[in-house]
């Protein structure tokens, strides 16, 4: 027994090196100078340089203007993931409510239409998707970059089962106690799906932050530019016959895995505690 | 005047399947009726048809004198408790009771006393913070009382609410029940398969079957007037004995295996010789011969179950099963019995039929 559990600490320790060296390989050589970087490659100890590449990255503009800070492209980012994560959750909810607790013609055949959309990604349509949009006169605002993806098969889904496993009976004493549809959704089943929702929103989040087609497609104002994006236009100076600014990219590459990171660990202490003291 | 009153309720589902059949009843005010049968009967489809969960494909519902059946279920001014208390399970106790209250544009002020009134009397005052989650089953079941309570409705709907209790907490719940309704007077309609919760708590018993009324009538009468034999059998533990008869002259009949009963003296006019009966008798009414007593039927042993207060003696009269409840713990090592019984307990039910026969 004890030697089987001393095996899988190996194994999960090896595990934990294995996805998290390549991040500290990062982290290490972001506060190295440039120079060290491009001599001697990655470093494992920390550098001389401390925060400093941080505050340009998140202060200086590498673009042609001088709007797409670090600072800037996080703050789009968060938009993006934060609009694209409450949208799809609001959006699905209200589609799993309709589709569940309403008697609809063609339910069934609504649902399969949802359900096969997910066999169209963004990529498949992303032409009609982009020529859309533009139409609308979209292009190069948060509108546009968040409501065409708000759509989402997955989600809706998931809803709909978690919706099934609530109690018709909650539903029927709801109506006695004189709660119409809205009240219903909004006094009952909102508050039930609260672990849901945090589960979804950690999914949603991280989709919606690591986006990168899309606001690439959508955005040619550098004030829309987010940070994936902006990871790739530093690297980008290469093909200008300049060496890239390493360390800037590297701190920009950490600072924009902090937010998702964040997002997953508040978000599974709620998820957890909605599990354990199980409500339902 | 009726507080609620059914008139021919017809209730068909989609597939078919016929639940209810042209059931009516008339019910007093402050009377506790319950509906028993077995599963599948249509009791419960009933009580969700008065309760507007089901809509009805025939007949009308009317509550004190006005048409129901075509209201929304928080128009009709009744409340229900469901079988598994159906409590809002992220609200506390205090919302949960006062919920129905608020959507209803009720007052804070009168909410609240009305929340605490209830809670008061069903010893929930210092729960009401508490979400269900956090409570006992026989507490979750007085929420569930007291969120129909708060309302004062005309009408409470009882929908099996104590099937998920356990056997010791279902008693205790039985009689809470039983006690809240007499103070309340609040007219209530019960649903159960259980009938031992029929009998104990109904003023008047509606026993149901394949969705058509079998009888209606207190327990007493119910149980020592069984209308059929279905009636006869589904009420009472263990179940009526029943054997096969023939009416073979003015004041007697014969068993099977010819052995003889004498008819009751005022059903002897009622049943011509020559015709089949089912001649049925409860297990408490039989009893073993003693100190040289004639036996009136003989009864070969079987197996014996000890229930405390009695014990159940298995075997057969006439080749058909037949149970004997006796108060008395002997060890019988005899494989045949005299047995005795009052005349007056038999009952007479036709073949064909199943209808009492002395009935009506």
């Amino acid at each position: 027994m004890k030697k089987i559990s001393l095996i899988d600490h190996i194994i999960l320790w090896a595990g934990v090196l294995f996805l998290l060296l390549p991040v500290w390989l990062l982290f290490a050589s972001s506060t190295h100078t440039v120079e060290t970087i491009v001599k001697d490659g990655l470093q494992l100890l920390p550098g001389s340089q401390g925060f400093g590449a941080y505050k340009i990255a998140l202060t200086e503009a590498s673009g042609f203007t001088d709007v797409a800070t670090g600072a800037r492209m996080l703050l789009n980012s968060a938009i993006m993931g934060l609009g694209f994560a409450i949208g799809k959750i609001i959006v699905s909810m209200c589609a799993a409510y309709a589709l569940v607790y309403f008697r609809i013609p063609f339910a069934q055949l609504l649902f399969w239409i949802i359900f096969s959309t997910l066999l169209l990604p963004l990529e498949v349509r992303i032409v009609p998707s982009y020529e859309v949009v533009s139409q609308l006169g979209m292009l190069n605002s948060y509108t546009g970059l968040i409501v065409p993806l708000i759509a989402s098969a997955t989600a809706t889904f998931y809803f709909q089962q978690f919706y099934k496993t609530i109690p018709d009976e909650l539903l029927e004493a709801a109506q006695l106690d004189n709660a119409g549809p809205f009240r219903f959704f909004i006094d009952i089943l909102v508050p039930l799906s609260r672990t849901m929702m945090a589960a979804m929103f950690i999914i949603m989040f991280v989709v919606g932050w690591n986006q990168y087609l899309w606001p690439l497609m959508m955005t040619t104002e550098e004030s829309y530019y987010t940070i994936v994006m902006g990871i790739k236009s530093i690297l980008s100076v290469m093909r200008e016959a300049r060496i890239p600014d390493y360390s800037v990219a590297f701190a920009m590459v950490i600072l924009s895995m902090l937010p998702p990171v964040a997002v997953v660990v508040i978000f599974q202490r709620w998820f957890i505690q909605g599990l354990v003291d199980s409500e339902k | 005047m009726g507080a609620l009153k059914l008139s021919s309720i017809e209730k068909t589902y989609p597939n078919g399947h016929r639940a209810v059949r042209g059931v009516s009843l008339e019910i007093e005010p402050g009377e506790f009726l319950v509906l028993v049968g077995p599963s599948g009967c249509g009791k419960s489809t009933i009580l969700r048809t008065i309760a507007g969960l089901e809509q009805l494909t025939g007949g009308e519902i009317h509550i004190a004198e006005e048409r129901v059946d075509e209201r929304l279920p928080a128009k009709r001014d009744i409340a229900m408790v469901f079988q598994n208390y159906a409590l809002y399970p992220h609200m506390s106790v205090y919302k949960n009771m006062a919920y129905g209250l608020k959507n209803r544009g009720v007052s804070k002020e009168e909410i609240n006393s009305k929340v605490t009134e209830a809670a008061k009397m069903l010893q929930l005052t210092d729960y009401l913070e508490r979400k269900p989650s956090q409570l006992s089953g026989g507490q979750r079941q007085r929420v569930a009382m007291g969120r129909a309570m708060v309302r004062s409705p005309k009408l409470f709907l009882f929908d099996e609410p104590l099937s998920n209790l356990d056997a010791r907490l279902r008693a205790e719940m039985r009689l809470e029940i039983k006690q809240l309704q007499r103070k309340l007077k609040t007219t209530s309609v019960f649903v159960t398969h259980d009938q031992v919760e029929a009998m104990t708590l109904a003023d008047r018993l509606v026993v149901l079957n394949q969705g058509e009324i079998q009888q209606v009538g207190t327990p007493k009468e119910v149980y020592h007037q069984p209308a059929n034999i279905f009636v006869a059998t589904f009420l009472g533990a263990p179940a009526m004995n029943l054997f096969e008869a023939r009416v073979t002259s003015a004041n007697e009949m014969t068993l099977n295996d010819g052995q003889t009963i004498q008819l009751p003296a005022e059903m002897a006019n009622r049943v011509e010789p020559g015709r089949n009966v089912t001649v049925g008798i409860r297990p408490e009414h039989l009893a073993l011969t003693q100190n040289g007593q004639r036996p009136l039927l003989n009864f070969e042993t079987g197996l014996s179950e000890e229930l405390g207060t009695s014990q159940l003696l298995h075997g057969k009269i006439a080749g058909t099963d037949c149970t004997l409840n006796l108060p008395h713990f002997d060890q019988h090592s005899e494989d045949q019995l005299g047995v005795v019984f009052e005349p007056k307990h038999l009952h007479l039910f036709d073949v064909e039929t199943g209808k009492r026969i002395d009935h009506g």
